[in-house]
């Protein structure tokens, strides 16, 4: 009794979200009808050469952020070291913490600097050999800083096995993962493939948008749709492959 | 399943940290971490092997206590 009522509950809030979804598309067709489209693609393309005007000092601000962050962030966890040795427990939890956002920004900013580098790339800036010399310093140093990182992860764990400029470094590090953290790579990948699904849907759907308002074209709409079905098609792969092999992933 | 465990007591009474449990029982000082916090359940084996290390019995480390939802499913 109790499990058909959870049923009937999760089936009706589905629709409730359906409707909801289906007011929210309304109201902005409504809307962006009214509105006067001719001067939003007038400002984006402004925004558009304001970015292009100074993509240097962009790129610059993105390497010198990269360079104070992860700079601070090393000397911190070094002079820790230093300081507690390896009896205090919870020093080495701060430790891993700090690592773990040196690494993240150390990917942002390698994204950033790529999208940067990308409107760099244009016959319209004069400034382009320094843009790209700046984008190699800024990629070079990006390589150096998550070798150090995992190097370092190392050092204070020894049983981390795997050379980080290696092209199968994930499977050996991933190999010499205990039970503990190969559990928690599994769900932080499960959780962010459910996050890739919703952002690949809202995306689309924002593509369609500028489709009709912008005359954006086709090619973005199916390049995201190209990205999501690998995505799928590899969690299916994975899926059936594990399974075969009785969960032990090589 | 709320699983509580003794195991920061037990480790503190035979003076070493979880750098060096962990190497004894061949996981990161991290899993210890996890483990003493509440926030892992060990697998049978990993917690069979901090027993051993230990020389006191599973049951003295680790309890398992019925959560509400589990005894209402029950009923």
């Amino acid at each position: 009794m109790k499990k058909m009522k959870k049923i009937r509950n999760s089936y009706l809030k589905i629709g409730i979200l359906i409707f909801l979804v289906l007011i929210l598309g309304f109201m902005l067709g409504f809307f962006s009808n009214k509105m006067n489209m001719f001067s939003i693609k007038k400002n984006l393309i402004q925004i558009n050469a304001l970015i292009m005007g100074k993509i240097i000092w962009i790129q610059l601000a993105l390497f010198f952020g990269l360079l104070i962050e992860t700079t601070k962030n090393l000397v911190k966890v070094k002079k820790l070291y230093l300081k507690y040795g390896e009896d205090e427990d919870e020093i080495y939890d701060f430790i891993e913490r700090v690592q773990e956002r040196s690494l993240t920004i150390t990917q942002i900013t390698f994204i950033l600097n790529l999208i940067m580098f990308a409107f760099a790339l244009t016959e319209k800036n004069d400034l382009i050999r320094s843009s790209i010399i700046i984008f190699i310093i800024t990629a070079i140093y990006i390589g150096i800083i998550e070798i150090y990182l995992i190097n370092q992860a190392k050092k204070y764990d020894m049983s981390k096995k795997g050379n980080p400029v290696d092209l199968v470094f994930e499977k050996h590090w991933m190999n010499s993962c205990d039970e503990a953290e190969k559990m928690i790579v599994y769900k932080v990948s499960y959780e962010t493939l459910k996050v890739m699904k919703h952002t690949f849907l809202f995306v689309i759907v924002l593509l369609f948008i500028f489709k009709i308002k912008f005359n954006a074209g086709n090619f973005s709409i199916a390049l995201v749709g190209i990205i999501w079905c690998i995505m799928v098609l590899s969690s299916f792969y994975y899926s059936k492959k594990i399974k075969k092999i009785g969960g032990k992933y090589e | 399943m709320p699983l509580l465990n003794r195991l920061k007591e037990h480790r503190a009474k035979f003076d070493i940290n979880q750098g060096d449990l962990g190497k004894m029982a061949g996981v990161s000082r991290q899993t210890i971490s996890l483990i003493e916090r509440g926030d892992y359940s060990p697998s049978v084996t990993l917690a069979l092997k901090l027993a051993k290390i230990l020389k006191i019995k599973v049951e003295d480390i680790f309890s398992y206590v019925e959560g509400e939802d589990e005894e209402d499913e029950k009923n």
